[in-house]
């Protein structure tokens, strides 16, 4: 099997997995059906590549998923539980085969006969309903107010219900028209196939392929009229002549609306316009006719007309207008306006700049030509030209991204880190030489590689959307087994984050929705007691903020009882009993490693399970967690992290003989050592006002008293601050952070270490560590 | 198999030659406060930060001055540090001996002419 076919296979069927994911907990959660298509869609696409593949288990699943899903969306079936929970389960067990293949190459031999029998029976009511509606079969006429025939009536019964409009069109072909039933097919394949009811003529007649004149159109949709209009009329040869819609009159009636196409505005059939156009198109100038519906919310409809005056060269340009200017002026007009035009420049020039127009749509675009010195009507170009630019702006997407193996993207990130060493190295040997040739050549140098750097940085951050996904299924489903009622809000998911913090974000985040979901959400009827909606809120937000990405987990539940938690942090011997801590102080004590042990979780109110794990991981982050709660209200976890984790600027620092970096973005202020006073045994500066400890590097780092140390470099956490006492400021570096060997991580002063510009290592400081 | 042979203080020691990145000179390394006590400190390795080890603590010899014979060999993630690094041999698997020395560290021992070479495991002592 070729590996990269297999790659390729994995990853795009990941992708189709998680769009079927997210559409059914979309569906679940709204009743509305149309993420049916896109699941649909998914599943197809799945079922080919693994058949393709040869990945028979995955393509049967797949298969009968689609059988299913074509029920829903033909609207045969309604949405219920037991169809998504087949979705469900189908979608699990193709994840579970997917990642086998990942793993082997080979398919696992799991037994999916259940998820085929669940999803058969979760099909087969379709059957009946098939045979309550013979759709194709039954004779239907179309009278002018009503519809006839019970089985119509039936199936639009249904279809309405689930929320589907019904238009009817009649469609005709131009008179030179060679192939008008291959015209059709092609029209045809513009509508899902499952939301077309029913054609006049009928099926065998149009497929015994010589039929000619117009064809009567009746299908389901959720779109609005004017999103049919579009899709129909953009299949050239086809006009559509008239399109209207079915609406419910009371149990039994429906009546069909007007007409909802604009009314034919041909004021060019008129000979004297036409005389006028001849007399133009002689002198060489092009004649366009234009017409263009405004969307249904422009407020200043002749505003934006005279917009698009200005946008074809001004009023002047203008032949004739329908309706007349002066009543576009008074906006007395509806929303199709119809023009005819002169110009120099040619029909796509003219196209761009209507196009241009906000809105406003073009339904029509004619260039008028000279033939026998009589002028004639083009054909409609409108919808080929609009055609012509998606093509090319799709086309233009599709070469502007690629997959890139995120080795190469790591190496990439590694020699720009190179450079970026040298770069300082050569910035010292200029300032030590002072040439002028190379003092430019270094700073245009130093310009690019920072250019370099942004680009790189930017390509290394992924929407967090990738890790966010996966939680409205869990939390779905955690919720469920606990018996709770939650409704889970996601926002900000294309925040940006480093790819190497996004990949490890997700557990921590689970985490904590765990606990919001298990200790923070009330039972229903808990809730109902204290005045709350049942449903409870758990809302997971990311946003970015200055040089750092926030991820927060709010809930709506019971919040943190404040004596419960301090009685057992003093229980289990973190606090001492007389300690005073404020609520924000005991909240946090929740952190605390050795705090949460399963036995105490259920008897406690607040929360507890692996909060110790949530902030040791954002810590290997260089992140940092805190939590808020108000008891009643309910509880949020705040998570800091930065936005890219390895350069860095940092403040080198002399301690004892070595030189140390300490991240500036830790740094409040740096000073002399003065006036240090000793309190209860420990060194203390006040500071703003405050008693900040002090604590001197060189003593914690085992250095000899050098008696130098004259500086100290006040680091902070939220309120808290302490002072670094160091010998020596040595000025501030941009650096790049390279992470220690495991062996020395468990070192708690180190973020890592960094090559300087002489070619040594410096240790880069972790200043939390000397907060603590 | 081949295996390159080193000295420590004045015994010979040998590790399998595949395991052995490089050797190299020493360079200017950086010590690391409350490191491991074998952890002697970090180095830049050609744009890498690597971890310095000595192998005399390891071995629990005393430890000793560098000298101009004084060699790096990089094994895995770390660069060990040894008193000279002395030849490539090659020797059949059937000569390597089990000795009562035999720990977790040392594979075995193999005799050369007079001399004993201890054969040390790669795998773990990359782990150190």
């Amino acid at each position: 099997m070729n590996q990269e076919y297999l790659s390729m296979f994995i990853d795009e069927t990941r992708e189709h997995l998680q769009a079927w994911s997210d559409g059914l907990i979309d569906m679940e959660k709204t009743g509305d059906t149309s993420p049916v298509a896109t699941i649909f869609r998914a599943a197809h696409t799945i079922k080919g590549m693994s058949m393709t593949m040869g990945y028979n288990r995955m393509g049967e699943i797949t298969h009968k998923a689609e059988n299913l899903l074509d029920d829903l969306r033909n609207a045969k079936l309604s949405v219920s539980t037991p169809i998504v929970s087949a979705l469900l389960h189908a979608l699990d067990l193709l994840e579970g085969l997917l990642d086998g293949i990942e793993s082997s190459g080979e398919e696992p031999e799991i037994d999916f006969q259940q998820v085929i029998n669940e999803l058969a029976a979760a099909t087969s009511p379709v059957a009946q309903l098939q045979q309550e509606s013979p759709i194709a079969t039954v004779p239907y006429v179309a009278t002018q107010n009503s519809i006839d025939g019970d089985v119509i009536r039936t199936v639009a019964q249904k279809v309405m219900n689930q929320g589907y409009r019904i238009y009817e069109i009649e469609i005709g072909f131009e008179k030179d028209c060679l192939m008008p039933l291959a015209r059709f097919a092609q029209w045809l394949q513009r509508i899902d196939q499952n939301q077309l009811l029913h054609t006049v003529p009928n099926a065998s007649i149009l497929d015994a392929g010589d039929y000619q004149g117009n064809i009567t159109v009746v299908l389901a949709s959720t779109e609005d009229v004017e999103a049919i209009g579009k899709l129909l009329s953009s299949i050239s040869e086809i006009l559509i002549i008239s399109m209207s819609e079915w609406t419910k009159q009371d149990d039994t009636t429906y009546a069909r609306t007007d007409n909802l196409l604009p009314p034919d505005h041909h004021i060019t059939a008129d000979e004297a316009v036409t005389s006028v156009i001849a007399h133009a198109l002689k002198q060489g100038i092009h004649v366009y006719e234009v017409g263009v519906l405004l969307s249904q919310t422009c407020q200043m409809k002749g505003a934006r007309i005279f917009t698009l005056f200005e946008a074809i060269g001004g009023q002047n340009h203008l032949l004739f207008t329908n309706p007349h200017v002066q009543q576009i002026e008074q906006e007395q007009m509806d929303r199709y306006v119809l023009f005819v035009m002169w110009s120099n420049d040619p029909i796509d020039i003219i196209h761009r700049a209507i196009d241009h127009v906000a809105e406003l749509e073009i339904v029509e675009l004619r260039e008028w030509q000279q033939e026998n010195d009589q002028a004639v009507r083009g054909p409609n170009q409108s919808t080929s030209m609009s055609a012509k630019t998606q093509n090319s702006v799709q086309e233009r997407r599709k070469m502007n991204t690629i997959r890139v193996d995120t080795d190469k993207l790591d190496d990439l990130m590694n020699l720009v880190s190179e450079l970026v060493i040298d770069k300082t190295r050569l910035e010292r040997i200029r300032a030590e030489i002072g040439h002028s040739g190379l003092t430019e050549t270094v700073d245009h140098m130093s310009r690019l590689s920072s250019q370099l750097q942004e680009l790189i940085m930017s390509i290394r951050m992924v929407p967090v959307e990738s890790v966010f996904n996966r939680f409205p299924r869990m939390v779905r489903d955690t919720a469920q087994q606990l018996h709770k009622d939650v409704e889970f809000t996601v926002t900000g998911q294309d925040t940006e984050l480093d790819r190497t913090v996004v990949e490890e974000i997700g557990d921590p985040i689970m985490h904590m929705l765990r606990n919001s979901l298990d200790h923070g959400i009330e039972a229903p009827i808990d809730r109902r007691i204290s005045g709350k909606p049942e449903k409870g809120n758990i809302a997971l937000r990311a946003y970015a903020a200055g040089n750092h990405v926030f991820i927060e987990v709010e809930d709506d539940g019971r919040g943190i009882d404040r004596e419960k938690v301090f009685k057992k942090a003093v229980e289990s011997g973190l606090i001492k009993a007389s300690d005073h801590l404020s609520d924000h102080q005991v909240h946090q004590l929740l952190f605390a490693s050795g705090f949460s042990t399963a036995d105490t979780i259920s008897d406690l109110s607040g929360r507890g399970v692996g909060l110790d794990v949530v902030r040791a991981k954002i810590e290997s982050l260089s992140g940092k967690v805190d939590i808020f709660s108000e008891v009643g209200k309910g509880t949020r976890f705040v998570v800091r992290l930065p936005m890219t984790l390895a350069i860095m600027d940092g403040l080198m620092v002399r301690i004892g003989a070595h030189p140390y970096l300490i991240p500036i973005s830790s740094i409040a202020e740096t000073d002399t050592l003065q006036n240090a006073k000793t309190v209860h045994g420990e060194e203390v500066v006040i500071w703003r006002g405050k008693v900040v400890p002090l604590v001197r590097a060189g003593q914690v780092f085992g250095e000899p008293a050098s008696g130098r140390e004259s500086f100290v470099v006040f680091v902070n956490r939220g309120e808290k601050v302490v002072g670094i006492v160091v010998d020596e400021l040595i000025g501030q570096f941009e650096v790049v952070l390279k992470t220690l060997d495991q062996k020395l991580k468990s070192i708690p002063y180190f973020a890592g270490a960094t090559i300087l510009g002489d070619g040594e290592v410096a240790l880069i400081i972790d200043a939390n560590s000397f907060i603590e | 198999m081949k295996l390159v042979t080193f000295r420590i203080d004045h015994e010979l020691y040998a590790v399998a030659v595949e395991s052995v990145r490089s050797i190299e000179k020493v360079q200017p390394i950086r010590p690391i406060p409350h490191a491991p006590e074998h952890v002697i400190g970090i180095m830049n390795l050609r744009g890498v930060v690597m971890t310095v080890a000595d192998l005399r603590s390891i071995l629990h010899f005393p430890l000793a001055d560098f000298t101009d014979d004084t060699r790096l060999m990089v094994i895995g993630q770390t660069a060990f540090v040894v008193d000279e690094a002395l030849d490539v041999q090659d020797i059949s698997e059937d000569q390597l001996e089990m000795r009562d020395e035999t720990s977790d560290l040392v594979l075995g021992v193999v005799q050369d002419d007079d001399q004993l070479i201890v054969v040390l495991n790669d795998q773990k002592l990359a782990a150190y």
